[in-house]
């Protein structure tokens, strides 16, 4: 399960990618829009930058439940279907 | 007394719990279904002889959900319409709207989700063979929670120790009633439906809704397929409560047999089917 919180306009989850690293993954909109949604992986190296990968590229190091879980929080904030808004903490 | 959870499932169902019997009235029609020598006349007549489920029944199939494009005004015309397999499921979908009538709003409508995320899901190349109909799927999920209609009947007390501890501790729902009552409410569903005599998958799959260990390597597809629809619903916002704790591990992915590559679709295809909720929630509210 993604821990999400609002940071803004972005709502931002926390959670481990397939490959067991943390990181976050960013949603500013849409799925329509192909940079709705980014992973943001933290440096392993102090100093170096964050990698930032958006999706679909990155959809590979997701769990595929995580993916249907930020297709569906990308529709829930942004989406046009009507689905329940989320009530977020502030991050 | 070691102050532990008070119950295990024989306990439960020996001293405290009696769960609802099968509705004579299905038992006669499914008894019709099942007989060869039967005629699809003799199965409307019985559905007609109960005014409460022939008129669920018409409702549901002249509902949006099931987008038909053609009134059917009578048991007859949808039998013949649809076949007695897609009858069978609809009668049973209008006897369990039935049972579940009066449960909270968010019950209703999680379960409701909850079979239309498997009605999405029972469509997908990889799900398609093992379900015999998008209609028996979508049974799956409308009945996957019932046992928590059960639980909280007979144990009003015990659930809102289940719901404090959810609140307070963060446990997921079932995690919290084994730990107060010692039995979960997909065990007590999954002896609902070995008592109403559904087909053994579906007991299955509500018995391993939460962790498909639980049951038989030939049935965990189907625990699988709805622990997935589940956690869809969660992510949707259809969970079965606020701020639901979402499940899911590798090898409970893996037994669905669901491909990555299918996941966008199976999503628009469910938030598509969004509007369906309401209108079915009129049928069991």
């Amino acid at each position: 399960m993604i821990i999400w919180k609002q940071q803004g306009a972005a709502t931002v989850g926390d959670l481990t990618l397939a490959d067991g690293r943390r990181a976050n993954v960013v949603v500013v909109g849409a799925t329509s829009n192909e940079k709705g949604a980014a992973i943001v992986i933290p440096p392993s190296v102090s100093g170096a930058p964050a990698e930032t990968i958006l999706l679909p590229a990155g959809n590979f190091l997701l769990h595929p439940w995580h993916r249907l879980e930020v297709i569906c929080m990308q529709e829930r904030c942004f989406g046009t279907f009507g689905l329940p808004r989320p009530e977020l903490e502030a991050g | 007394m070691t102050g532990g959870p008070p119950y295990d499932i024989d306990v439960l169902l020996d001293e405290v719990v009696t769960l609802p019997s099968m509705p004579e009235s299905l038992i006669r029609i499914t008894d019709l279904i099942n007989d060869p020598n039967s005629t699809m006349n003799d199965i409307a007549q019985a559905i007609a002889m109960e005014p409460s489920i022939a008129f669920k029944t018409l409702r549901i199939v002249n509902s949006a959900y099931y987008g038909l494009g053609q009134e059917v005004k009578t048991v007859e015309h949808a039998v013949v319409l649809l076949g007695m397999k897609v009858i069978k499921n609809l009668v049973l979908t209008a006897t369990v709207f039935q049972a579940i009538e009066g449960a909270a709003d968010r019950f209703l409508k999680h379960a409701i989700a909850c079979g239309i995320a498997m009605r999405t899901l029972a469509r997908t190349e990889s799900a398609r063979a093992k379900f015999d109909s998008a209609e028996e799927a979508f049974l799956y999920g409308l009945l996957h929670d019932i046992g928590k209609v059960i639980l909280e009947e007979y144990l009003p007390d015990a659930c809102a120790r289940v719901h404090e501890r959810v609140r307070d501790e963060g446990l997921a729902w079932h995690e919290a009633e084994q730990a107060v009552i010692g039995v979960d409410h997909a065990e007590v569903g999954s002896q609902l439906a070995l008592k109403w005599k559904l087909d053994p998958a579906v007991a299955d799959a509500i018995a391993g809704h939460h962790d498909i260990h639980r049951v038989s390597p030939e049935h965990q597809c189907y625990a699988a397929t709805l622990a997935v629809a589940n956690y869809l619903c969660g992510a949707a916002g259809y969970g079965a409560y606020p701020k639901a704790v979402l499940q899911m591990d590798q090898a409970t992915w893996d037994a669905t047999g669901l491909s990555p590559d299918t996941l966008d679709a199976v999503a628009s295809r469910f938030f598509s089917a969004i509007p369906d909720i309401d209108d079915l929630l009129m049928l069991a509210a």
